[in-house]
């Protein structure tokens, strides 16, 4: 994986598209639901004792002989999250090259937009590999860190095995600054992906989904007798291969991926399927204008 | 059902090897290709979905290799050559076809090929071949004047075919007594023996008593045939260097029949003449002085119309060459002798003193005359003792007669032809003790006095009294006993040269000293005949001129059909000791019909539907 002069090129190109999309501000360009010492009124809620006597709404005291508090709407830096999954099975078909496009991208834009963008590399420690951690890419911002990005995503080696659970739980645990989770994964794990997404949602960050697919994995076109091994837990099974079979892969197949989407927007967390045969760039406007992603 | 390829037992070791084969190979586990894969909890959801019918594709893996037994049963029964059918157990046939001279007949039966009796036979062979039943056994024999037998009782189709296949008709007669007898020895002691045979009915008539094993099928429809029955040559003895020739014809047919007489002289036509005969008509023909340097003559016969049989149109007869005769005489002076030698222009006489005797000088002689001397050593030549005595006498002297009377002569022997010996004076003769073979030439009151030996290879006249004491000199018997004497000694009487029967074994005068005669016949295959006694036995099956050549010395012989080949009429209805011979029946044969061609197709399909089934994932 290699990010070249023409690569930053585009990148720039997408920025500017976002510009358009969305208008700008000098300092951070988004706010943070995030209640607290800003200067824009944002909610009232009821005074409990050791809460600043300054903040008291007098006038609403008068009205309704409430103690109330005002609260206002704090503006602070906007912290982006690109959660990138390093487990062997995005080495398969080009997955993780696409992904770490695709985090590029995004990262890109999000420093641009002055925002502290970190890349965390997802993944547990497999067979052989006790003891090693995953270092993460500390939050960043200004465009001229996207260099730093590069490198990182460069170094990045998928010898890691999935468990989102865990993965997404050290996450969650050793991050205090809440913001926005891009998750790109193949989300192959057999333990699920239900709970490790919950965990995001429960602490607060806005998680979006971006699962990386390939049409050589839904549609394998195999045939005849094989041994398939496991490319994380080299786990080995004897098949054979008939149009019915292959029929009832591609059915699973299809169903994990409809599955995921569903479970999804059924929580209001946004989801894009990232077709690694589609460029990225093309994946990283429909993100933009789908609203829902850096909006 | 039988089993004529493979025996049982290799059957059984063959399809046991075969199937622990398979069974072997279809446990062993299949290699399969390795693929990593990003997620196999996928494949683990297929699998569980498929692992609740494992029975069955167990099942359907057992159906492949049933399939893959069922291939290799069909394949060790196609290699036993199994036959259905029913047949007698154990019948044992001996087929005679006929091959004599007279199968070559151009009348087969059109409906089954045509062609000639020979053909004809043969087709109904076959027919009986396809009829032998599984445990059936049967032998091919020729029929001819040699009868042969082809082959063993054997049940192989293909070595009786292929033996029916090599028999070609000879110019021979058949001897139906030696093939049936042949037939009969190779049966003898065999289940339910059957001979059958195919003939045209040709020499059957010296069948006797009653045959039971004995089936006959008649082959050939005419009994037309416009035929030479006998044609013979011989040079003049007054002037050998002309001819005559007497030739027979035989029209053997109900109808008349007409045709063109040809006579050639080494190829050349020497006379024609245009022959008419009515149905069973035989003319005899005549042609005297004729003249020529060749000496192969061929009679030939050019009928208008077609005749069935074509072998009997040409004969063959040979001139003998003119050559003189070489004498040595021994003798002390015997101016009788020497004057009844000279009337003999064909005789080169040379005459030594007894002192002077030499045997080195015998080679360059083709006879000896030995005048009351006897030499130590028996001459190894044809010779002529006048008076002989004492021990090595060639017929042993037992005593002496007194003024002997001439009884009886010996008219039929060549040396006594034309012999006039009565009234003829003797002073004393001696008493001759003959041995087997031996011939009296001439006797007084069954004593011979004059004897005749053809054995050892040289032949051998003596006269048991002195010239000088008797008046045989002075009659006109005398230089005709010595000329017959050394024309006997020549081959023959001279001018005749004896032809030959085809089928016949001839016995071959040999040269002194030599072993072998090589001896090539009218198509050019050579045989080399051994000599035994000064004579050589060979048999010709063809009509035609041999040539029979030892040591440099070449000499001709003509070989003729035999007596009785050109009368073809077929025998419908063979009968021996009064009572018909009957056809094989039809239907005590059993049918034979071969499987391995439908097994061999039956293992193709089924090694289709395996391979299809395997391919369309049916059986794995």
């Amino acid at each position: 994986m290699h990010f070249d002069q023409s690569f930053l090129t585009k990148l720039e190109y997408l920025y500017v598209v976002a510009r358009k999309v969305f208008s700008g501000r000098t300092r951070a360009e988004r706010r943070t639901r995030k209640t607290g010492s800003g200067v824009e009124f944002a909610d009232h809620r009821e005074y409990t004792a050791g809460d600043d006597l300054r903040y008291l709404d007098w006038n609403a005291y008068g009205r309704l002989e409430k103690l109330l508090l005002r609260l206002f709407e704090e503006e602070e830096d906007l912290h982006i999250y690109i959660l990138v999954d390093c487990s062997r099975s995005m080495a398969a078909n080009g997955k993780l090259d696409y992904a770490r496009t695709v985090a590029a991208a995004l990262a890109y834009v999000g420093l641009a937009k002055l925002d502290r963008v970190s890349i965390v590399p997802l993944g547990v420690a497999g067979v052989g590999m006790d003891g090693e951690k995953l270092a993460r890419l500390p939050a960043s911002r200004g465009k001229a860190n996207i260099f730093k990005v590069f490198r990182f995503l460069e170094g990045i080696d998928p010898t890691w095995q999935t468990d989102l659970r865990a993965s997404l739980g050290a996450f969650v645990h050793s991050t205090k600054r809440r913001g926005v989770v891009v998750l790109l994964s193949d989300f192959y794990d057999a333990r699920g992906y239900e709970e490790a997404l919950n965990l995001l949602r429960y602490h607060r960050f806005e998680p979006t989904v971006l699962q990386i697919w390939s049409a050589a994995e839904a549609h394998p076109g195999l045939r005849g007798d094989i041994e398939i091994v496991d490319a994380e837990t080299g786990e080995r099974r004897e098949v054979t291969v008939t149009e019915r079979a292959l029929r009832r892969y591609e059915a699973a197949h299809a169903k994990l991926t409809d599955d995921l989407e569903r479970w999804c927007k059924a929580r209001g967390v946004s989801y894009f399927r990232a077709d690694t045969e589609v460029p990225f760039d093309e994946l990283v406007l429909r993100m933009f204008r789908s609203g829902g992603f850096l909006a | 059902m039988t089993f004529l390829g493979a025996p049982l037992a290799t059957l059984g070791i063959a399809a046991a090897v075969g199937a622990t084969t398979l069974v072997g190979l279809y446990l062993l586990k299949m290699r399969r290709r390795r693929l990593e894969v990003p997620f196999a909890g996928l494949w683990a959801q297929v699998l569980r979905d498929t692992e609740s019918t494992a029975l069955w594709r167990r099942l359907r893996r057992l159906l492949s290799l049933l399939l893959q037994l069922c291939i290799l049963a069909t394949l060790v029964l196609a290699i036993g050559d199994p036959r259905l059918g029913m047949s007698r157990r154990g019948r044992a046939v001996a087929i005679v076809v006929d091959a004599s001279a007279s199968m070559q007949s151009y009348d087969g039966d059109f409906a089954s090929g045509g062609g000639t009796r020979l053909d004809e036979a043969k087709r109904a062979a076959h027919r009986l071949i396809d009829e032998l039943g599984p445990e059936d056994q049967a032998m091919i024999l020729r029929l001819d004047a040699r009868p042969a037998a082809l082959t063993g009782l054997t049940s192989d189709e293909r070595e009786l075919r292929q033996a029916l296949s090599a028999i070609e008709a000879d110019d021979t007669s058949g001897d139906v007594n030696r093939v049936l007898s042949l037939a009969e020895d190779a049966l003898r002691g065999r289940p339910q023996p059957t001979t059958v045979l195919i003939s045209d009915g040709g020499g059957t008539d010296v069948l006797r008593g009653p045959r039971p094993d004995l089936r006959y099928i008649p082959v050939g429809k005419s009994g037309e045939n416009l035929a030479i029955t006998a044609f013979s040559v011989r040079r003049y003895r007054a002037n050998q260097t002309a001819y005559e020739v007497l030739a027979e014809l035989q029209n053997f047919g109900k109808e008349p029949a007409t045709g063109v007489f040809q006579l050639l002289q080494d190829g050349e036509i020497v006379e024609q003449q245009r022959v008419e005969l009515a149905g069973g008509q035989h003319v005899q023909r005549l042609y005297p002085n004729l003249a020529g340097a060749g000496n192969r003559l061929v009679a030939r016969l050019l009928p208008d119309h077609f005749d069935t049989l074509p072998l009997d149109n040409q004969a063959y007869a040979l001139l003998l060459p003119r050559k003189k005769i070489k004498v040595l005489m021994v003798t002390p002076g015997n101016l009788f002798l020497e004057g009844a030698l000279l009337l003999d222009e064909n005789l080169a006489v040379e005459k030594v003193k007894p002192a002077a005797w030499d045997p080195s000088m015998l080679p360059r002689f083709d006879a000896l005359i030995l005048d009351g001397f006897m030499p130590p050593e028996t001459p190894p030549i044809d010779t002529i003792y006048l008076d002989p005595h004492g021990p090595k006498s060639p017929f042993p002297v037992a005593g002496e007669i007194s003024a002997p009377l001439v009884t009886e002569v010996a008219d039929k022997h060549p040396v006594g032809r034309w012999l006039a010996l009565r009234d003829l004076n003797i002073s004393r003769a001696s008493r001759f003790s003959l041995s087997p073979g031996d011939v009296a030439i001439a006797s007084a009151l069954r004593v011979p006095i004059i004897a005749a030996r053809d054995a050892g290879g040289h032949k051998v006249v003596a006269v048991g009294f002195d010239l000088r004491k008797s008046d045989l000199p002075l009659r006109v018997a005398f230089p005709v006993l010595l000329v017959n004497s050394l024309e006997w000694f020549a081959g023959g009487d001279g001018a005749l040269v004896q032809t030959f029967a085809a089928g016949q074994s001839w016995r071959l005068q040999a040269p002194t000293h030599t072993k072998t005669l090589t001896v090539r016949d009218p198509a050019g295959r050579v045989v080399d005949a051994p000599v035994f006694d000064g004579r050589a036995s060979y048999v010709g099956r063809k009509i035609g001129v041999y040539t029979v050549s030892s040591d440099g010395n070449t000499r001709l012989l003509a070989a003729q059909l035999p007596e009785g080949e050109s009368r073809i009429a077929p025998v419908r209805e063979l009968v021996v000791g009064g009572v018909a011979v009957p056809r094989p029946e039809p239907g005590r044969v059993g049918l034979r019909r071969a499987l391995w061609p439908l097994l061999g197709v039956l293992a193709f399909l089924l090694l289709c539907l395996e391979w299809a089934t395997y391919n369309r994932r049916v059986t794995v």
